[in-house]
């Protein structure tokens, strides 16, 4: 029992272990804060996981064609925004249901990149040499002692995703498309008769998850690693959803959320790392177990407004 | 007198013409999915430089050419059917149990348990306890989200999920560990006793009792859904919460129900899986075949008739991909983009329609701005 | 006046419906046309057309002479049309300076210029007296309130043509008087109006000329001040109207329902009912008058076990139920007519059959130990669908078929169907014609003779005063008094639901 309490400490008085905590919050707030304006808008999204898992499987094979991981970054935002075009054209545009498409599209995703991936690199899943994204040590702040280390030498995405914290929230409650997207979300109806284009808004939103975790995905596949393998993102999608729930749709609430999932992340390598007599199954439950306690304990009554996850239709009978 | 000759009144002309119309009104959706997902995934074979006539035929013949196959793919449909009847409960709560995935390995790992450390027992009280294990373990790992949803109000979608991505880490975990075979290379556990076993009944076709469970439970879940009040009450409940809240209907305890029902009846068919088929669990146990029972519902229209047909679709799909990786050396990773293509048609073919009449619309709405912007 | 907009042959038809036939009428400048017609007259729909949210299938809008489409609201607006809809098209989360703001091109470019529209938003309150805090959250505003923000809205747009959908039904007498003024002040401006309205006695007191609807045709346009309300009754309901409903004289019994001090939540949070007492006589109809959102929805819930009592108690034949499940209040004699239909009432998806024993069916004759009883369904059904005249293809035809009237007979069969000892009728006509408010008015009769007791909750006074033998009336959860209907009038009531108690009022009984 000391020896375990021991080597938690060990863990928690880690310098690495908070660099890690900062990489691994990466992907899930990057998707956290992509998604949240179509959150807003009224979709409910967990295809999220699907386009992430597109992103990936995309940065690897352009990366490997053209050389440059930058390269393997943008075609992984656009592979992903045109399956996340998909799934706007399925629930906007067409009204299904928001899980079931997402669900699907989850499933597409996971199939069609296991497929391109194979046949592209064969059966093997034999690692094809590339070269990640770099990192970058911030000049002046990466020279900070202890702090430098931990916040600013990491990868650019990383900087990203934290810059991009404020950015959305300035975006969702200081501006003029801000307030359209959180009416679109919460009665529709009123924002279309006031000349909001309820779709289009819908769809733009969408078009901005895809772009986003296509470029979590990335990082994940050419950031953090420099390899694909099938289903690599395990649940972030998911995740990502809940941190968003979890903050109340608000950027910085889901900030905290993220956070706290990037550390059940980080705290389940190490103690892999460090065997620690725990199988390592259990560990790797982590995220998910803290994700669920996560709403068991912190997620109330979701309902904030009538027309979130549902479909939206203009002409309806309406007889008086 | 005459003695005249009377048709029975479902014979008559007129009758059968309007059976088969609506017989094809029911029918049409799903089959023009599935035909519209086939003919996409054929057009992705040929991108990849696969002949996709040649595919089919592999995979037609691998999953009903011979009577091996056929046994394959009606042991590959049994645990499909079971669980998309379990799916088909829950979605008439208005509850999407895509918890499925995850009830079948637990309730799998609570067979196993049962089968391999439990012996000495005759079969006729072995099949049944191991079967019952099998079933509480499902529900159990139904109750959370249950609780959650009934109680709480909270979507049962994420949790679901992220609970199958555990039961997926604990039976890797439990093939390793506590009921791993002794002394073997690969992971898996060791075989359920002689007494745990379901019969074979054609020994060619490895069919076993388990299909006339499966029979007998789709009956089962018709009559419950359509002739008890908890069925009534879960239908009245899916289709309007606040009414049947104002009717008196115990909103929290039907979710409940039809929640625990669903997470039996998936870790029953993980479990007749095992004591009829397979005997053990390896990592991969079952794997995908949640999805699949979902997709397989669905297109079965959530009806447990239609879970029938649907099940066996997916069941051949199944085998059949196995058989076209085989010979053609077509990933079998293809048939999850067939079962997501036909989940997503099967969801646009009930809303197309209005989809078009909005794009309709939506044209003219850009000629009208168009006129009336230079004049503004 | 020159002429400001025309209709000419407007046709829309929806699957099974001509909901409007060949409808022409015109509206000239500073003009307030008052568009007549009963529920179903297809006013709204007409209106809807005219707005751009529903496209006719045939006929031509004219504006100001020229012919114009218009595909959607947006289109609308630009032109100079606006409308307040009957539910306001707000949204609630949101202050009163960000829902005019939206769909305005802002003037610092993305950002929000919140500051800016709040000061010409002062001025323009100030100059039509439409009084609203700038900075308030929708939903917290009373419902007059929004109406004036709904209004604001379209003001802002600098619209010429102003459409309001029953504007009255959410208001009290004195505010409608306010409501008057304020459209009287902007027809003196040169905006038009359209008021959309089936109360005759707003169509006489406010248009300058009326349209009348009935059956998707319109039957004749005319003068107010040529035209008699007796005359539009005619016109309207295209018969000889009778009013009046024969009731028995009260034969009062014993106490069926008792509230005493009842306090409960609303959906937000905050108190909804504050301390409500009164009893409820066999025999008797007690009708609950007041403007929406004053509380009846909450009591009418808590009376049927589907809201939480936060303090007091409640009583049923003697026996507190106050914590009671509706299944355990249907036991003992209790029936339910919702508010809301499509909410509470129906599950349109279900069958008639289905939604018609629902509150019934896991009682004998229905079901025994959990399984269904057919032939006693099927004969509870066939009887109710020839007693109360549902026009359905088959008891097993989905609920979604049906027309809006007889839906609202399948929730009058549910709940009527087993003589039910206590009935909780809210807002048991909305929506239906005059013909059909009429059958509904005798059943309830019927019902009290019966001996039943009957809570009647409706916003239509008219209502209230014909068929309740006591009017007790809400204000902001409040109970401001209980009258007997010989002895007060709608003044009485009109001054209760602004807020003034009974006993203030006493001195001012005639």
């Amino acid at each position: 029992m000391a020896d375990l309490l021991s080597q938690f400490a060990f863990i928690f008085t880690s310098l690495d272990f908070y660099a890690a905590v900062f990489r691994l919050t990466t992907p899930i707030l990057l998707v956290a804060m992509g998604s949240i304006f179509c959150e807003r808008a009224g979709i409910m999204n967990i295809a999220t996981e699907g386009f992430m898992l597109m992103g990936a499987m995309t940065a690897v094979v352009v990366t490997y064609y053209l050389g440059s991981p930058w390269l393997g970054a943008l075609g992984a935002m656009l592979a992903a925004m045109v399956l996340s075009l998909l799934f706007a054209v399925f629930v906007v545009i067409i009204g299904t249901d928001h899980i079931v498409t997402a669900v699907a599209l989850n499933v597409f995703s996971l199939g069609t990149t296991s497929l391109i991936f194979r046949q592209i690199f064969g059966a093997m899943s034999r690692t094809p040499d590339i070269t990640g994204l770099p990192i970058w040590r911030l000049p002046l702040l990466g020279d900070l002692p202890v702090l430098g280390n931990i916040l600013f030498n990491q990868s650019p995405l990383v900087y990203l995703a934290f810059l991009s914290v404020p950015i959305a929230n300035f975006f969702m409650f200081r501006t003029k498309w801000g307030l359209n997207i959180r009416a679109v979300g919460e009665t529709p109806r009123a924002a279309d008769t006031v000349g909001l284009n309820v779709y289009r808004i819908r769809i733009y939103t969408i078009l901005v998850s895809g772009l986003v975790a296509g470029l979590a995905g990335a990082f994940l596949s050419i950031g953090q690693t420099t390899i694909f393998q099938e289903g690599m993102t395990a649940g972030r999608g998911y995740i990502a959803y809940t941190a968003i729930v979890f903050g109340k749709w608000n950027p910085l609430g889901a900030l905290v959320g993220a956070v706290i999932f990037g550390f059940a992340d980080a705290l389940q390598l190490r103690i892999q790392a460090l065997g620690m007599g725990i199988p390592y199954q259990f560990a790797l439950m982590i995220p998910y177990l803290f994700t669920v306690l996560a709403i068991v304990f912190a997620v109330g009554r979701v309902s904030w407004s009538a027309a979130y996850g549902q479909p939206y239709r203009r002409v309806e009978r309406s007889v008086d | 007198m005459k003695t005249t000759f009377k048709i029975p009144a479902f014979l008559r002309l007129k009758n059968l013409q309007k059976t088969a119309l609506s017989l094809w009104k029911r029918l049409s959706p799903p089959l023009i999915a599935v035909a519209a997902a086939l003919i996409v995934c054929g057009v992705l074979m040929l991108v990849m430089n696969f002949n996709p006539l040649l595919a089919y035929q592999a995979l037609f013949e691998s999953a009903i050419g011979n009577k091996s196959a056929i046994g394959t793919t009606i042991i590959k449909s049994l645990p499909l059917l079971i669980t998309g009847l379990a799916v088909t409960i829950a979605y008439r709560a208005e509850i999407f149990n895509i918890g499925v995935e995850g009830q079948i390995l637990i309730g799998g790992i609570f067979a196993v348990w049962v089968g391999t450390k439990v012996t000495g027992l005759p079969p006729f009280i072995h099949i049944p306890l191991c079967m019952i294990a099998g079933m509480v373990g499902g529900m159990a790992y139904a109750w959370l989200p249950a609780w959650l949803k009934a109680k709480r109000g909270i979507n049962e979608v994420i949790v679901t999920l992220l609970l199958n991505y555990m039961a997926a880490l604990l039976l890797s975990w439990v093939v390793r560990g506590p009921l791993r075979e002794p002394g073997q290379l690969y992971a898996k556990t060791a075989e359920v006793a002689q007494t745990a076993r379901l019969p074979i009944l054609v020994p060619e076709m490895r069919l076993h009792p388990g299909i006339f469970i499966a029979l007998i439970l789709v009956v089962l879940c018709y009559f419950f859904l359509w002739r008890t009040v908890p069925g009534f009450n879960i239908r009245f409940v899916g289709a309007n919460q606040r009414a049947a809240e104002a009717a008196g209907i115990n909103v929290p305890k039907t979710m409940l129900t039809s929640f625990l029902i669903s997470g039996s009846l998936a870790g029953l068919a993980g479990t007749l899986h095992i004591i009829g088929t397979e005997y053990r669990m390896l990592e991969s146990f079952l794997s995908g075949f949640g999805y699949d029972a979902i997709a397989a519902a669905l297109v079965g229209q959530l009806h447990p008739f239609g879970v029938l047909l649907g099940g066996f679709f997916f069941g051949a799909l199944r085998s059949g991909s196995n058989g076209m990786q085989i010979s053609l050396g077509i990933p079998s990773t293809l048939i999850y983009v067939i079962q997501a293509l036909i989940i997503l048609f099967v969801l646009a073919s009930y809303h197309i329609r209005f989809g078009w009449r909005w794009w309709k619309r939506e044209k003219q709405m850009d000629v009208f701005k168009k006129e009336i912007q230079p004049g503004n | 006046m020159g002429e400001m907009l025309r209709l000419d042959n407007i046709t829309k038809s929806f699957p099974g419906v001509l909901a409007n036939d060949r409808i022409s009428l015109d509206v000239r400048e500073g003009e307030i046309l008052a568009l007549l017609g009963e529920n179903g007259a297809g006013k709204t729909t007409l209106m809807n057309c005219l707005y751009g949210q529903l496209k006719p299938d045939a006929g031509q809008i004219y504006w100001r002479g020229r012919p114009m489409e218009i595909p959607d609201s947006h289109a609308a607006v630009s032109l100079g049309i606006g409308m307040v809809h009957q539910h306001f098209m707000l949204v609630p989360v949101l202050s009163v300076v960000e829902n005019v703001s939206l769909g305005l091109a802002s003037t610092r470019g993305l950002l929000l210029d919140l500051e800016y529209i709040e000061t010409r938003l002062n001025t323009l309150s100030r100059e039509f007296g439409l009084e609203v805090n700038p900075r308030a959250v929708i939903w917290r505003l009373p419902v007059g309130a929004q109406q004036r923000v709904e209004i604001l809205k379209a003001l802002y747009r600098e619209i010429q043509l102003l459409i309001l959908d029953e504007p009255t039904a959410v208001l009290t007498p004195g505010e409608v008087n306010d409501l008057f003024a304020v459209l009287r002040r902007l027809s003196a401006r040169g905006v038009s109006v359209i008021l959309i309205t089936h109360k005759l006695e707003e169509v006489m007191a406010i248009s300058d000329r009326v349209t009348v609807l009935r059956d998707g045709r319109v039957v004749e346009t005319v003068k107010t001040s040529d035209t008699t309300p007796h005359e539009l009754a005619h016109l309207m309901v295209g018969r000889e109207v009778i009013f009046d409903v024969h009731k028995p004289p009260l034969k009062q019994g014993k106490i069926a329902l008792e509230v005493q001090n009842i306090k409960a939540v609303g959906e937000r949070g905050a108190l909804a009912l504050n301390n409500i007492s009164f009893s409820l006589h066999e025999g008797e109809i007690l009708g609950f008058a007041g403007v929406d959102g004053n509380g009846q929805q909450e009591l009418e819930e808590v009376l049927c076990g589907l809201r939480r009592i936060r303090e007091g108690q409640v009583f049923l034949h003697g026996q507190e139920v106050s914590h009671y499940k509706p299944d355990q209040l249907h036991q003992l004699g209790l029936a339910h007519i919702p508010s809301d239909r499509l909410d509470r009432a129906v599950a349109v998806k279900l069958t008639v059959e289905e939604n018609m024993v629902a509150s019934h069916i896991s009682k004998p004759p229905y079901s025994r130990r959990g399984i269904l009883n057919p032939k006693a369904i099927r004969q509870f059904v066939q009887h109710s669908i020839s007693t109360f005249n549902i026009q359905t293809p088959s008891p097993r035809a989905a609920v979604a078929t049906l027309s809006g009237g007889n839906q609202q007979r399948v929730v009058l069969a549910s709940a009527l169907g087993h003589q039910p000892r206590v009935l909780i009728a809210a807002q048991p006509t909305r929506g239906l014609d005059v013909g059909l408010t009429q059958q509904v008015y005798e059943r309830l009769v019927q019902e009290r003779s019966r001996g039943a007791a009957i809570l009647l909750i409706s916003t239509e006074l008219q209502e209230i005063f014909r068929l309740s033998d006591r009017i007790a009336v809400m204000y902001r959860g409040e109970l401001m008094g209980i009258a007997p209907v010989e002895k007060t009038n709608v003044n009485q009531i009109g001054m209760m639901m602004a807020g003034v108690r009974l006993e203030q009022q006493e001195d001012s009984l005639p």
